[in-house]
């Protein structure tokens, strides 16, 4: 589904933050990235949907060599990418159901964008990703009015909106409590179950991480130091990891 | 090495004894170069004790005499604000550093308005009023030129603020830049204009009240001839009414807003939510066509005027580019004296206002029936445009540079202590706690609880005056109050538009030079 090949991202073209990654990511994984801050996790998942232009190596989607796409055909690709962030980056003043709704962005003719037209089948959809995530109530509601684990929750229903083959999750829980971080963790895991949705979140708490992952992978200074199923990851590595 | 603790302090005081040698220094030369003298003050008082006073006794069937001329000036104001904001949206796009699609077009177009916005509206009027003749239309367009740029500025600020995930995660659904703009920004930027439009209004209440003294239309032109005709009594009534309008419409605007940010209309289905989505839109269409209507209608020019004050606007603008650098040494003169006038305005407004600051906070004075009465006194203070206050002090002290420091000063005094009295009271408790734990006095807590903490917020707030007095201090000398701006109106009403060209130009350059100073200043202190 994804498959990242000598991989490498720099900012200031001295210090890689993601170096040389090679990663094989089948369909239906759900997939754990942890590291230390700064070890590349949150640029190492910018890249795959080129939110951050790769320095070397090559991006490969759903079969797709998407490394050299520009802007338009980037659109289609993006599309497919529901991608959640732990400041949830809503449109505060926008509706609950309004940022909903942007998921289906990707699909929109100008024509339609400047009338802000959306069909039917896509109120439906929307509808329906928000009662999957349990905030049906709150579909008027505007977004600046929602706790943090709501407003999470919000951004998990754009995201499936998109009706989309991969998720990818920065940090989604970093913002929340322990028990308002198990209830989003388990709408991932229901989204992965069901859908049979790709699934790759960035996470620090290496404890959700082995809960809830069925693989995970450990990144060290911009490089993969470990990968493999939660039960092979122990203490010796961990303590290499966050050194 | 460790320096030992009794040289440290030692070094420490001397450090601050130097600061305030220098402070002193400088005051005393810049009270010299503006000839400050408290004699001259203290022999004013009666005389303006007096003015004031008449203002008290309101001339009622004056008041009816002017108020369709007060009508006029509060129409420039809303009219001009609007335009602004209309137009400062779609900019704003081109001007912010994360939307700008174009880098080149967005580095040309910042300079161009940075250097536009160092010219104040005093003076777009002054040259707008020989192009389009006296009146409302070139009093409107003028504060619709500062509008545009003020509201631009703002929303730019405001925009370059929106983080970058936001973005990102708009981009990362598939959205078009199109698609960005209207589902990402500007719902963002929506409600922020609307505190813009009123912060704008704010702005431009005040500057339509002295359009008229160069004859743009608005009740500054009865001012004006008042003042001419020494009829102080009449004076007196118009700025008591304008004291009241200007603090009627910052009450009305802060009251929208607050009311702006609770009101909420419920929905029940997606029915009524598209339904209320589409009365939306046309209600805002409908609201900008009658907006634009009536501002045609309220302009009241005619087209060929309209092409005969371009023409002649063409060649202003090229004999303006032509500068005469003959005049030099007296432009110099006139910008020392401007530069003199706005630094030592913020040095008095500084000084009083860390005095009255400290008995206009809620959290550090604990008789609250004083706070609100200095609250209430320093909100006067800030209500006149400092242009104004200068006629008041005209009466004691005579024209001149002096007149424009008190006036000035006074402004700077009121500005600084609302704000600085609001940073004091967003100072978390814990931090004023832990020095009251010692068991001092209040003044104590001021001087080392407050003061610290809040340096950095001083420092650019006192920054911050001093830009705004710069600008201030150059239309000052248009009455009469010292400076460049006496110059620039003689050599306006000459036409003398190569000399007007140098001093536009040299405002814009000693403007722009204090703003890097205090960005220099900010970044290094802050
Ligand atoms: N936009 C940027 N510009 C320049 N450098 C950046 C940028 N984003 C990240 N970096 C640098 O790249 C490196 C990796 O950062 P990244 O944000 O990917 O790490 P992370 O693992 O997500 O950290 P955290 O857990 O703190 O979010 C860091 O050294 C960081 O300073
Ligand atoms: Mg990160």
């Amino acid at each position: 589904m994804i498959k990242l090949e000598n991989l490498s991202v720099s900012y200031d073209g001295e210090y890689f933050a993601v170096n040389n990654v090679n990663l094989n990511i089948q369909k239906g994984e759900f997939i754990g990235v942890i590291g230390s801050s700064g070890s590349g996790k949150s640029s190492l998942l910018k890249t795959i949907n080129k939110l951050v232009e790769p320095k070397t190596g090559k991006i490969i989607i759903d079969d797709e060599d998407i490394t050299s796409y520009e802007e338009k055909k980037l659109r289609g690709v993006r599309r497919k990418i529901g991608m959640i962030f732990q400041d949830y980056n809503l449109i505060e003043r926008s509706t609950v159901l309004e940022n909903v709704l942007m998921g289906r962005l990707g699909y929109k003719s100008k024509l339609d964008t400047i009338l802000g037209r959306f069909t039917e089948s896509e109120y439906a959809l929307a509808e329906k990703a928000l009662k999957n995530v349990g905030l049906e109530d709150k579909i008027f509601e505007r977004a600046d009015n929602l706790s943090g684990g709501q407003k999470q929750r919000v951004s998990i229903a754009k995201a499936l909106c998109q009706q989309p083959k991969i998720i990818l999750a920065d940090e989604p829980v970093a913002s929340l409590d322990i028990q308002t971080s198990k209830v989003v963790m388990d709408y991932f895991k229901m989204v992965n179950f069901k859908k049979n949705m790709t699934i790759v979140l960035n996470i620090h708490d290496v404890n959700l991480a082995r809960e809830y992952c069925s693989r995970i992978v450990a990144l060290h200074k911009g490089k993969i130091v470990f990968d493999g199923s939660a039960g092979e990851l122990d203490d010796e590595i961990l303590e290499r990891i966050y050194l | 090495m460790m320096k030992s603790w009794k040289e440290y302090i030692y070094k420490k005081k001397v450090k601050a004894y130097t600061l305030l040698m220098v402070l002193i220094a400088i005051t005393v030369f810049l009270g010299y170069k503006v000839e400050f003298d408290f004699v001259r003050i203290f022999t004013g008082i009666p005389n303006m004790m007096n003015l004031v006073k008449r203002m008290l006794t309101i001339n009622t069937s004056y008041i009816m005499e002017v108020s369709s001329k007060l009508l006029e000036t509060i129409e420039i104001a809303i009219i001009a604000s609007l335009i602004g904001i209309i137009i400062a949206i779609p900019l704003s796009i081109l001007v912010s550093k994360n939307t700008a699609p174009n880098k080149i077009i967005w580095q040309i177009l910042n300079i161009i308005f940075a250097f536009f916005r160092t010219i104040p509206s005093l003076v777009w009027a002054a040259v707008l009023v020989t192009v389009f003749s006296i009146g409302k239309f070139s009093g409107i367009l003028a504060l619709s030129i500062t509008s545009v740029l003020a509201a631009l500025k703002m929303l730019k600020d405001y925009i370059e603020g929106i983080p970058n995930n936001i973005l990102n995660s708009t981009i990362a659904v598939g959205a078009s830049k199109l698609q960005v703009l209207k589902y990402c920004i500007l719902p963002t930027i929506m409600q922020q204009s609307l505190a813009i439009f009123f912060m704008v209004l704010e702005i431009n209440i005040r500057g339509a009240t002295v359009l008229g003294f160069v004859g743009a239309g608005g009740i500054g032109q009865i001012m004006w001839r008042d003042l001419n005709h020494l009829r102080y009594d009449n004076l007196a009534t118009l700025i008591l009414i304008l004291l009241i309008t200007i603090f009627l419409i910052d009450y009305i605007s802060l009251h929208i807003r607050e009311k702006l940010k609770t009101t909420h209309i419920r929905l029940n289905n997606i029915r009524e939510f598209k339904l209320y989505k589409k009365s939306k839109n046309i209600a805002i269409i409908a609201l900008i066509g009658v907006l634009i209507y009536l501002v045609y209608k309220s302009i009241g020019i005619d087209k060929e005027r309209l092409m005969l004050g371009l023409s002649q606007f063409k060649t202003i603008i090229t004999r303006m580019a032509h500068m005469d650098f003959s005049y030099m040494p007296k432009m110099i003169k006139g910008l020392k004296e401007s530069v003199y006038i706005a630094m030592l305005a913020t040095i008095i407004g500084t000084v009083f206002g860390l005095i009255l600051s400290y008995f206009a906070s809620y959290n550090i004075n604990s008789d609250k029936y004083v706070v609100m009465v200095i609250k209430l006194f320093v909100n006067l203070l800030r209500t006149f445009p400092s242009i104004v206050m200068a006629i008041i002090f005209f009466r004691g002290v005579g024209p001149g540079a002096l007149a424009g420091v008190l006036a000035l000063g006074v402004y700077t005094t009121g500005v600084f202590t609302k704000l600085y009295s609001e940073v004091i009271e967003n100072i978390n408790d814990n931090i004023l706690n832990s020095v009251r734990v010692t068991g001092c006095e209040n003044i104590a807590v001021y001087k080392n609880g407050v003061l610290p903490e809040t340096r950095p917020n001083f420092v650019s707030l006192v920054l911050y005056r001093m830009e705004s007095n710069m600008r201030t201090s150059t239309i000052m000398g248009i009455i009469g109050a010292g400076g460049i701006g006496a110059s620039l109106t003689t050599n306006i009403a000459w036409r003398n538009w190569e000399v007007v060209g140098l001093l536009i130009f040299g405002i814009a350059v000693t403007v722009a030079l204090i703003d890097v100073l205090s960005n220099f200043i900010r970044k290094k202190y802050i």
